[in-house]
Protein backbone atom coordinates (compact mmCIF):
# COMPACT_ATOMS: atom_id res chain seq x y z
CA UNK A 1 0.00 0.00 0.00
CA UNK A 2 1.56 3.14 -1.14
CA UNK A 3 1.65 5.42 2.51
CA UNK A 4 4.01 7.87 1.39
CA UNK A 5 3.92 11.48 2.44
CA UNK A 6 4.31 12.43 -1.18
CA UNK A 7 0.93 14.14 -2.49
CA UNK A 8 0.83 16.02 0.62
CA UNK A 9 3.86 16.97 0.17
CA UNK A 10 3.16 17.96 -3.34
CA UNK A 11 0.50 19.71 -1.79
CA UNK A 12 2.44 21.92 0.23
CA UNK A 13 4.92 22.40 -3.20
CA UNK A 14 2.25 23.74 -5.53
CA UNK A 15 0.79 25.78 -2.44
CA UNK A 16 4.51 27.59 -2.08
CA UNK A 17 4.71 27.93 -5.65
CA UNK A 18 1.24 29.42 -5.46
CA UNK A 19 1.87 31.79 -3.26
CA UNK A 20 5.68 33.10 -4.71
CA UNK A 21 2.97 35.37 -6.81
CA UNK A 22 1.04 36.77 -3.34
CA UNK A 23 2.06 39.47 -1.61
CA UNK A 24 3.92 38.69 1.12
CA UNK A 25 1.45 39.49 4.18
CA UNK A 26 -0.97 37.41 2.14
CA UNK A 27 1.63 34.47 1.96
CA UNK A 28 2.40 34.61 5.14
CA UNK A 29 -1.06 34.26 6.54
CA UNK A 30 -1.62 31.69 4.10
CA UNK A 31 0.97 29.52 4.93
CA UNK A 32 0.42 29.75 9.03
CA UNK A 33 -3.25 28.68 8.56
CA UNK A 34 -2.56 25.87 5.98
CA UNK A 35 -0.53 24.82 8.71
CA UNK A 36 -3.07 25.22 10.96
CA UNK A 37 -5.63 23.38 9.29
CA UNK A 38 -3.32 20.35 8.31
CA UNK A 39 -2.58 19.77 11.82
CA UNK A 40 -6.34 20.08 12.52
CA UNK A 41 -7.30 17.92 9.84
CA UNK A 42 -4.98 15.40 11.32
CA UNK A 43 -6.07 15.32 14.37
CA UNK A 44 -9.94 14.68 13.30
CA UNK A 45 -9.99 13.19 10.10
CA UNK A 46 -9.67 9.42 10.75
CA UNK A 47 -13.06 8.96 11.81
CA UNK A 48 -14.86 11.75 9.47
CA UNK A 49 -12.61 11.09 6.10
CA UNK A 50 -11.97 8.19 3.51
CA UNK A 51 -8.43 7.99 2.76
CA UNK A 52 -9.07 7.83 -1.20
CA UNK A 53 -11.65 10.90 -1.12
CA UNK A 54 -8.23 13.24 0.94
CA UNK A 55 -6.43 11.60 -2.00
CA UNK A 56 -8.54 12.39 -4.35
CA UNK A 57 -9.07 15.74 -3.45
CA UNK A 58 -5.04 16.38 -3.03
CA UNK A 59 -5.08 16.23 -6.15
CA UNK A 60 -8.10 18.32 -6.64
CA UNK A 61 -6.52 21.71 -4.80
CA UNK A 62 -3.27 20.80 -6.75
CA UNK A 63 -5.08 21.90 -9.73
CA UNK A 64 -7.08 24.81 -8.11
CA UNK A 65 -3.35 26.17 -7.24
CA UNK A 66 -1.59 25.19 -10.72
CA UNK A 67 -4.89 27.20 -12.43
CA UNK A 68 -4.32 30.49 -9.80
CA UNK A 69 -0.57 30.11 -10.74
CA UNK A 70 -0.43 30.71 -14.07
CA UNK A 71 -3.57 33.09 -14.05
CA UNK A 72 -2.44 36.13 -15.58
CA UNK A 73 -3.52 38.11 -13.13
CA UNK A 74 -3.53 38.35 -8.89
CA UNK A 75 -5.95 36.80 -7.33
CA UNK A 76 -7.91 38.66 -4.36
CA UNK A 77 -6.03 37.60 -1.02
CA UNK A 78 -9.09 36.33 -0.19
CA UNK A 79 -9.25 33.68 -2.52
CA UNK A 80 -5.46 32.91 -2.08
CA UNK A 81 -6.16 32.49 1.75
CA UNK A 82 -9.34 30.24 0.97
CA UNK A 83 -7.43 28.11 -1.14
CA UNK A 84 -4.35 27.52 1.26
CA UNK A 85 -6.81 26.44 3.99
CA UNK A 86 -8.53 24.24 1.59
CA UNK A 87 -4.61 22.44 0.73
CA UNK A 88 -3.79 22.55 4.63
CA UNK A 89 -7.01 20.45 5.20
CA UNK A 90 -6.89 17.90 2.66
CA UNK A 91 -3.21 17.52 3.20
CA UNK A 92 -3.48 16.61 6.80
CA UNK A 93 -6.44 14.45 6.14
CA UNK A 94 -4.62 12.36 3.73
CA UNK A 95 -1.76 11.62 6.08
CA UNK A 96 -4.55 11.66 9.36
CA UNK A 97 -5.90 8.50 7.22
CA UNK A 98 -3.22 6.66 5.58
CA UNK A 99 -3.02 3.25 6.84
CA UNK A 100 0.76 3.92 8.24
CA UNK A 101 0.18 7.47 8.63
CA UNK A 102 4.07 9.52 7.57
CA UNK A 103 4.68 12.25 9.39
CA UNK A 104 3.24 15.49 8.78
CA UNK A 105 6.00 18.20 9.47
CA UNK A 106 8.24 15.77 6.74
CA UNK A 107 5.39 16.59 4.17
CA UNK A 108 5.18 20.20 5.49
CA UNK A 109 8.53 21.40 5.11
CA UNK A 110 8.62 21.27 1.13
CA UNK A 111 6.66 24.45 1.39
CA UNK A 112 10.36 26.20 1.48
CA UNK A 113 10.19 25.86 -1.51
CA UNK A 114 7.85 29.31 -1.44
CA UNK A 115 11.68 30.75 -0.58
CA UNK A 116 13.10 30.51 -4.23
CA UNK A 117 10.16 30.97 -5.92
CA UNK A 118 9.41 34.18 -4.12
CA UNK A 119 13.18 34.89 -5.26
CA UNK A 120 12.81 34.11 -8.65
CA UNK A 121 9.19 35.78 -9.20
CA UNK A 122 11.12 39.01 -7.64
CA UNK A 123 14.27 39.06 -9.51
CA UNK A 124 11.93 38.57 -12.44
CA UNK A 125 11.72 35.17 -13.27
CA UNK A 126 8.14 34.18 -13.08
CA UNK A 127 8.19 31.05 -15.51
CA UNK A 128 10.35 29.03 -12.89
CA UNK A 129 7.64 28.58 -10.39
CA UNK A 130 5.31 27.74 -13.59
CA UNK A 131 7.27 25.45 -15.19
CA UNK A 132 7.75 23.13 -11.38
CA UNK A 133 3.86 23.99 -11.31
CA UNK A 134 2.81 22.68 -14.49
CA UNK A 135 5.00 19.42 -13.40
CA UNK A 136 2.99 18.82 -10.77
CA UNK A 137 0.22 19.22 -12.29
CA UNK A 138 0.96 16.71 -14.21
CA UNK A 139 1.72 14.29 -11.49
CA UNK A 140 -1.72 15.34 -10.10
CA UNK A 141 -3.41 14.16 -13.40
CA UNK A 142 -1.78 10.82 -13.45
CA UNK A 143 -2.40 10.12 -9.98
CA UNK A 144 -6.24 11.13 -9.95
CA UNK A 145 -6.69 8.94 -12.69
CA UNK A 146 -4.73 5.64 -11.61
CA UNK A 147 -7.14 4.44 -8.90
CA UNK A 148 -9.28 4.02 -11.79
CA UNK A 149 -7.32 2.57 -14.50
CA UNK A 150 -6.55 -1.12 -13.23
CA UNK A 151 -5.63 -2.75 -10.01
CA UNK A 152 -1.84 -2.33 -9.68
CA UNK A 153 0.63 -3.37 -7.04
CA UNK A 154 0.47 0.02 -5.50
CA UNK A 155 -2.54 0.02 -3.94
CA UNK A 156 -2.74 -3.81 -3.34
CA UNK A 157 -2.31 -3.15 1.04
CA UNK A 158 0.98 -5.28 1.75
CA UNK A 159 1.62 -3.98 5.20
CA UNK A 160 -0.09 -3.08 7.66
CA UNK A 161 0.60 -1.28 10.86
CA UNK B 1 14.06 41.08 0.27
CA UNK B 2 14.93 37.21 0.18
CA UNK B 3 18.93 36.61 -0.57
CA UNK B 4 20.20 33.69 -2.65
CA UNK B 5 22.45 32.87 0.70
CA UNK B 6 19.22 32.40 3.19
CA UNK B 7 17.35 30.54 0.45
CA UNK B 8 20.55 28.23 0.25
CA UNK B 9 20.22 28.02 4.17
CA UNK B 10 16.74 27.32 4.61
CA UNK B 11 16.74 24.98 1.88
CA UNK B 12 20.07 23.02 3.20
CA UNK B 13 18.33 22.17 6.77
CA UNK B 14 15.49 21.46 5.15
CA UNK B 15 17.30 18.54 3.55
CA UNK B 16 18.98 17.70 7.11
CA UNK B 17 15.71 17.58 8.88
CA UNK B 18 14.39 14.51 6.58
CA UNK B 19 17.00 12.81 6.15
CA UNK B 20 15.93 9.56 7.43
CA UNK B 21 18.11 6.21 8.38
CA UNK B 22 18.03 3.73 5.01
CA UNK B 23 15.19 0.60 6.15
CA UNK B 24 16.48 -2.46 4.07
CA UNK B 25 12.70 -3.12 3.07
CA UNK B 26 10.46 -0.11 2.58
CA UNK B 27 7.09 0.20 2.65
CA UNK B 28 6.81 -0.56 -1.22
CA UNK B 29 7.83 -4.35 -1.56
CA UNK B 30 7.92 -4.12 -5.20
CA UNK B 31 10.06 -1.79 -7.55
CA UNK B 32 8.54 1.28 -8.82
CA UNK B 33 9.09 4.23 -7.13
CA UNK B 34 10.64 7.71 -7.81
CA UNK B 35 14.22 6.80 -9.00
CA UNK B 36 12.80 4.10 -11.38
CA UNK B 37 10.46 6.97 -12.78
CA UNK B 38 13.38 9.00 -12.52
CA UNK B 39 14.86 6.76 -14.74
CA UNK B 40 13.26 6.14 -17.60
CA UNK B 41 13.28 8.99 -19.63
CA UNK B 42 16.94 8.92 -18.55
CA UNK B 43 18.06 5.41 -19.60
CA UNK B 44 15.80 5.87 -22.91
CA UNK B 45 18.51 7.31 -25.47
CA UNK B 46 15.60 8.60 -27.59
CA UNK B 47 13.47 10.11 -24.72
CA UNK B 48 16.51 11.56 -23.47
CA UNK B 49 17.19 13.04 -26.98
CA UNK B 50 13.42 14.38 -27.73
CA UNK B 51 13.66 15.93 -24.45
CA UNK B 52 16.28 18.00 -24.87
CA UNK B 53 15.63 18.81 -28.51
CA UNK B 54 12.75 20.55 -26.84
CA UNK B 55 14.67 22.76 -24.61
CA UNK B 56 16.67 23.30 -27.57
CA UNK B 57 14.33 24.29 -29.81
CA UNK B 58 12.25 26.96 -27.38
CA UNK B 59 15.82 28.32 -25.96
CA UNK B 60 15.92 28.89 -30.12
CA UNK B 61 12.86 30.11 -30.48
CA UNK B 62 12.95 32.34 -27.57
CA UNK B 63 9.94 34.10 -25.92
CA UNK B 64 7.32 33.04 -25.31
CA UNK B 65 8.26 29.43 -26.22
CA UNK B 66 11.09 29.38 -24.38
CA UNK B 67 8.66 28.71 -21.40
CA UNK B 68 5.77 27.64 -23.12
CA UNK B 69 6.96 24.18 -24.78
CA UNK B 70 8.49 23.35 -21.18
CA UNK B 71 5.27 24.11 -19.85
CA UNK B 72 3.24 22.24 -22.24
CA UNK B 73 5.23 18.91 -22.57
CA UNK B 74 4.75 17.49 -19.23
CA UNK B 75 1.01 18.76 -18.96
CA UNK B 76 0.37 16.88 -22.21
CA UNK B 77 2.06 14.26 -21.60
CA UNK B 78 0.29 13.33 -18.33
CA UNK B 79 -2.63 13.30 -21.20
CA UNK B 80 -0.96 10.68 -23.14
CA UNK B 81 -0.19 8.77 -20.10
CA UNK B 82 -3.29 8.52 -19.11
CA UNK B 83 -4.40 7.10 -22.91
CA UNK B 84 -1.60 4.77 -22.04
CA UNK B 85 -3.04 3.69 -18.59
CA UNK B 86 -6.71 2.80 -20.42
CA UNK B 87 -4.89 0.98 -23.20
CA UNK B 88 -6.18 3.28 -25.38
CA UNK B 89 -5.08 2.08 -28.84
CA UNK B 90 -2.68 4.30 -30.36
CA UNK B 91 -0.16 4.45 -33.97
CA UNK B 92 2.80 2.90 -33.82
CA UNK B 93 4.11 4.71 -29.91
CA UNK B 94 7.95 3.48 -31.05
CA UNK B 95 7.64 5.10 -34.26
CA UNK B 96 6.05 8.02 -33.10
CA UNK B 97 8.82 8.53 -30.43
CA UNK B 98 11.81 8.15 -33.19
CA UNK B 99 9.52 10.80 -35.44
CA UNK B 100 9.83 13.20 -32.30
CA UNK B 101 13.44 12.67 -32.29
CA UNK B 102 14.19 13.24 -36.05
CA UNK B 103 11.95 16.53 -36.40
CA UNK B 104 12.98 18.09 -33.10
CA UNK B 105 16.54 17.44 -34.27
CA UNK B 106 15.55 18.51 -37.45
CA UNK B 107 13.87 21.61 -35.87
CA UNK B 108 16.92 22.93 -34.31
CA UNK B 109 19.77 21.59 -37.04
CA UNK B 110 17.69 23.70 -39.70
CA UNK B 111 16.81 26.78 -37.01
CA UNK B 112 13.19 26.56 -38.02
CA UNK B 113 11.32 29.51 -36.49
CA UNK B 114 7.95 28.01 -36.27
CA UNK B 115 5.15 30.29 -35.24
CA UNK B 116 4.01 29.62 -31.93
CA UNK B 117 0.83 27.97 -32.50
CA UNK B 118 3.00 25.27 -34.88
CA UNK B 119 5.72 24.81 -32.23
CA UNK B 120 2.47 24.21 -29.58
CA UNK B 121 1.00 21.65 -31.56
CA UNK B 122 4.04 20.14 -32.63
CA UNK B 123 5.21 19.67 -28.77
CA UNK B 124 2.13 18.76 -28.03
CA UNK B 125 1.28 15.77 -30.34
CA UNK B 126 5.25 14.41 -29.59
CA UNK B 127 4.45 14.63 -25.78
CA UNK B 128 1.09 12.34 -25.99
CA UNK B 129 3.83 9.53 -27.68
CA UNK B 130 5.93 10.07 -24.45
CA UNK B 131 3.35 10.37 -22.39
CA UNK B 132 1.56 6.88 -23.81
CA UNK B 133 5.71 5.12 -23.36
CA UNK B 134 5.73 5.81 -19.79
CA UNK B 135 1.79 5.15 -18.78
CA UNK B 136 1.59 2.02 -20.31
CA UNK B 137 4.11 1.15 -17.75
CA UNK B 138 2.64 3.51 -14.61
CA UNK B 139 0.00 0.68 -13.58
CA UNK B 140 2.43 -2.29 -12.78
CA UNK B 141 4.64 -0.12 -10.66
CA UNK B 142 4.53 -0.53 -6.70
CA UNK B 143 4.22 3.65 -6.21
CA UNK B 144 2.68 5.05 -9.39
CA UNK B 145 2.58 8.43 -7.81
CA UNK B 146 6.65 8.29 -6.77
CA UNK B 147 6.81 6.69 -10.27
CA UNK B 148 5.13 9.79 -12.03
CA UNK B 149 6.72 12.15 -10.18
CA UNK B 150 10.29 11.02 -11.30
CA UNK B 151 9.42 10.60 -15.04
CA UNK B 152 8.16 13.98 -15.23
CA UNK B 153 10.77 15.79 -12.99
CA UNK B 154 13.33 13.41 -15.11
CA UNK B 155 11.36 14.89 -18.16
CA UNK B 156 11.49 18.48 -17.13
CA UNK B 157 15.01 18.41 -15.83
CA UNK B 158 15.92 17.41 -19.42
CA UNK B 159 14.07 20.24 -21.08
CA UNK B 160 15.58 22.51 -19.02
CA UNK B 161 18.99 21.01 -19.41
CA UNK B 162 18.60 21.85 -23.51
CA UNK B 163 17.58 25.25 -22.14
CA UNK B 164 20.78 25.70 -21.24
CA UNK B 165 22.45 24.32 -23.82
CA UNK B 166 20.28 26.24 -26.20
CA UNK B 167 20.92 29.70 -24.24
CA UNK B 168 24.73 29.18 -26.36
CA UNK B 169 23.08 30.43 -29.06
CA UNK B 170 24.23 33.87 -27.63
CA UNK B 171 27.39 33.39 -27.51
CA UNK B 172 29.73 33.77 -30.63
CA UNK B 173 29.61 30.69 -32.45
CA UNK B 174 27.28 29.53 -29.88
CA UNK B 175 24.27 28.86 -33.27
CA UNK B 176 26.73 26.63 -34.62
CA UNK B 177 27.35 24.54 -32.14
CA UNK B 178 23.76 24.00 -31.64
CA UNK B 179 22.66 23.39 -34.58
CA UNK B 180 25.30 20.50 -35.05
CA UNK B 181 23.83 19.28 -32.03
CA UNK B 182 20.67 19.16 -33.69
CA UNK B 183 22.13 17.44 -36.44
CA UNK B 184 23.21 14.49 -34.62
CA UNK B 185 20.13 14.62 -32.86
CA UNK B 186 18.67 13.87 -36.59
CA UNK B 187 21.06 11.22 -37.40
CA UNK B 188 19.75 9.45 -33.91
CA UNK B 189 16.37 10.00 -34.89
CA UNK B 190 17.13 8.15 -38.65
CA UNK B 191 18.66 5.43 -36.46
CA UNK B 192 15.39 4.72 -34.31
CA UNK B 193 12.89 5.42 -37.24
CA UNK B 194 14.86 2.37 -39.08
CA UNK B 195 14.61 0.03 -36.27
CA UNK B 196 10.95 0.81 -35.51
CA UNK B 197 10.35 0.21 -39.08
CA UNK B 198 12.54 -2.94 -38.51
CA UNK B 199 15.25 -2.15 -41.32
CA UNK B 200 17.84 -2.24 -38.38
CA UNK B 201 17.50 -5.18 -35.69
Amino acid sequence: MTDSALPAAMVFAALGLMLSFAARTTAALSIALAVLMAFAANAVAPDTIVHHAATIACWGVILIMAVLTFWPRQWPALVTISVSVAAGFVAGAFVATAATPPKLWQAMLVILVALPATLAVERGYPMFPRVVMSWLLAVAMLAALLPYVVSHPGYIPDHRG
Amino acid sequence: MLTRQSCTKFLGLATLCVAEPAFAHSADSLAGGFLAGFAHPVSGLDHLLAMVAVGLWGAFLGRPLIIVLPVIFPTVMAFGGMLGMIGIPMPPVEFGIALSVLLLGGAVASGWRAPVWLACIAVAVFAIFHGYAHGSELPSMADPVAFSLGFVVATGMLHVAGIIIGLMTNRPGGMVLVRILGGVIVLAGCYYISVAIGLVG
